[in-house]
């Protein structure tokens, strides 16, 4: 009879070797490339990013001149929408989360002080709140939402490319203060974030991709239709 | 003067390649059922996405990560396998690091029965079984629950088992070791 175990054990023993010096150097070197690359495409995205910021800022104040000519009173429009670039470091840690898990997910960081709430409809999406906050679960303002992209909706393609667990996802564009990583998942399905607002937990594109890093489907998850 | 961070970056990776690097070569190997010139791709890959995300990686989890890397890498590139469209490169590129190291008749029947399971449950059974991670991190590698990593694991040791049962070169390899 084989033991089995002990042939696997065997088995590519050659390839553990310790690479050559060049070996290493030629790893350096690419991996240089790669970062170099990904900052410029990421200098290319953010500068795209502003231009529509700038246009959004002139078209207010077209519409703001406009009004003011025809002599009516009017509530000053919100000055920008976040970005999905965010203040920096300086915004809510994350942390182990170690509560009970809810249908369809597993969630293994959240951010400190917030709570995933129950979901009313089983495993379709979940719903991460601050403490405190005890809207329904199917309210999103001001939460961080979790689910599979719906099953009708195309994947998105516009938005700077980030990295998720080694897989390409896309941060799209800020949508009325909604941040969305769109990425897909190890069994071909894709996950969806939807984070409102990244101003209010001051992260950055890259605390987001750590939220999402730390997140697990499981068979039992379904995506929405529409 | 203090090192600059790109300079510490490229200190730590360097040092994680030089320790790292045969092991997820052999994790590799073995995803790819031998095959290796694409275990060194996956490698190369999982690499540079390392050292992309390094400062959001912390040390005590670079193992972990990049066997979920790894992993993901090789049923990623399966799964594009069909769609795939060969490119003509007007060079040929620099930094080829594969010496084909002949397998042994024993270690060719090992790799062409890993090549009849399936992808997942091949890389259940090498995460357990070669590189020695516990069921819960390979749950977490594979983004599957522990029982199923625990089943898959079973049925592919068994269908191993009896792929090479029988194969009178793995039987004789193994009556002299």
């Amino acid at each position: 009879m084989i033991d089995i175990e002990r042939l696997l054990d065997q088995t590519a023993r050659s390839a553990e070797a310790t690479p050559s010096p060049e070996v290493v150097e030629a790893d350096v070197r690419r991996a240089r490339s790669a970062l170099l690359q990904r900052r410029r495409r990421r200098a290319v995205w953010t500068s795209v990013a502003s231009t529509i910021a700038v246009a959004a800022v002139i078209g207010a104040a077209v519409v703001i001149g406009a009004d003011r000519n025809a002599d009516t009173p009017t509530a000053q429009p919100n000055a920008t929408q976040p970005q999905g670039q965010a203040p920096g470091d300086d915004g809510v840690d994350l942390v182990t989360y170690n509560g009970e898990q809810p249908p369809g997910f597993i969630v293994n960081l959240v951010p400190e002080g917030w709570y995933i709430q129950k979901p009313d409809h089983g495993a379709y999406s979940l719903a991460i709140a601050r403490d405190g906050d005890t809207s329904s679960p199917d309210a999103f303002v001001g939460k961080l939402v979790v689910g599979l992209l719906s099953s009708d909706a195309s994947v998105p393609t516009h938005g700077e490319p980030v990295d998720i667990n080694g897989r390409e996802g896309v941060i799209s564009p800020s949508d009325g203060g909604v941040t969305t990583l769109t990425f897909p998942y190890t069994d071909g399905r894709y996950v969806q974030i939807q984070a409102w607002s990244m101003a209010d937990l001051g992260w950055s594109n890259d605390q987001l991709v750590r939220f999402a890093e730390g997140i697990t489907v499981t068979a039992s998850a379904k995506a929405g239709v529409g | 003067m203090r090192p600059s961070s790109s300079a510490s970056r490229d200190d730590q990776f360097r040092l994680y390649v030089t320790q790292r690097r045969g092991g997820l070569l052999r994790v590799a190997t073995l995803l790819s059922a031998g095959n290796a010139h694409r275990a060194e791709d996956l490698v190369q890959n999982v690499l540079l996405r390392m050292y992309v995300s390094w400062p959001r990686i912390r040390s005590d989890t670079r193992d972990a990560y990049a066997r979920k890397m790894l992993v993901n890498a090789d049923l990623d590139e399966r799964r594009r396998r069909h769609a795939r469209v060969e490119v003509a490169y007007a060079e040929v590129p620099d930094d080829v690091m594969v010496e084909d190291a002949e397998p042994t008749d024993t270690e060719a029947a090992v790799f062409r029965a890993l090549a009849e399971l399936p992808p997942r449950m091949r890389a259940a059974v090498v995460l357990r079984h070669v590189a020695d991670v516990s069921v819960a991190e390979t749950a977490d590698a594979l983004g599957c629950s522990e029982g199923t990593v625990k089943s898959q694991t079973a049925r592919g040791l068994a269908q191993l088992r009896t792929a090479l049962n029988g194969n009178a070169t793995v039987e004789r390899g193994h009556r002299h070791d």
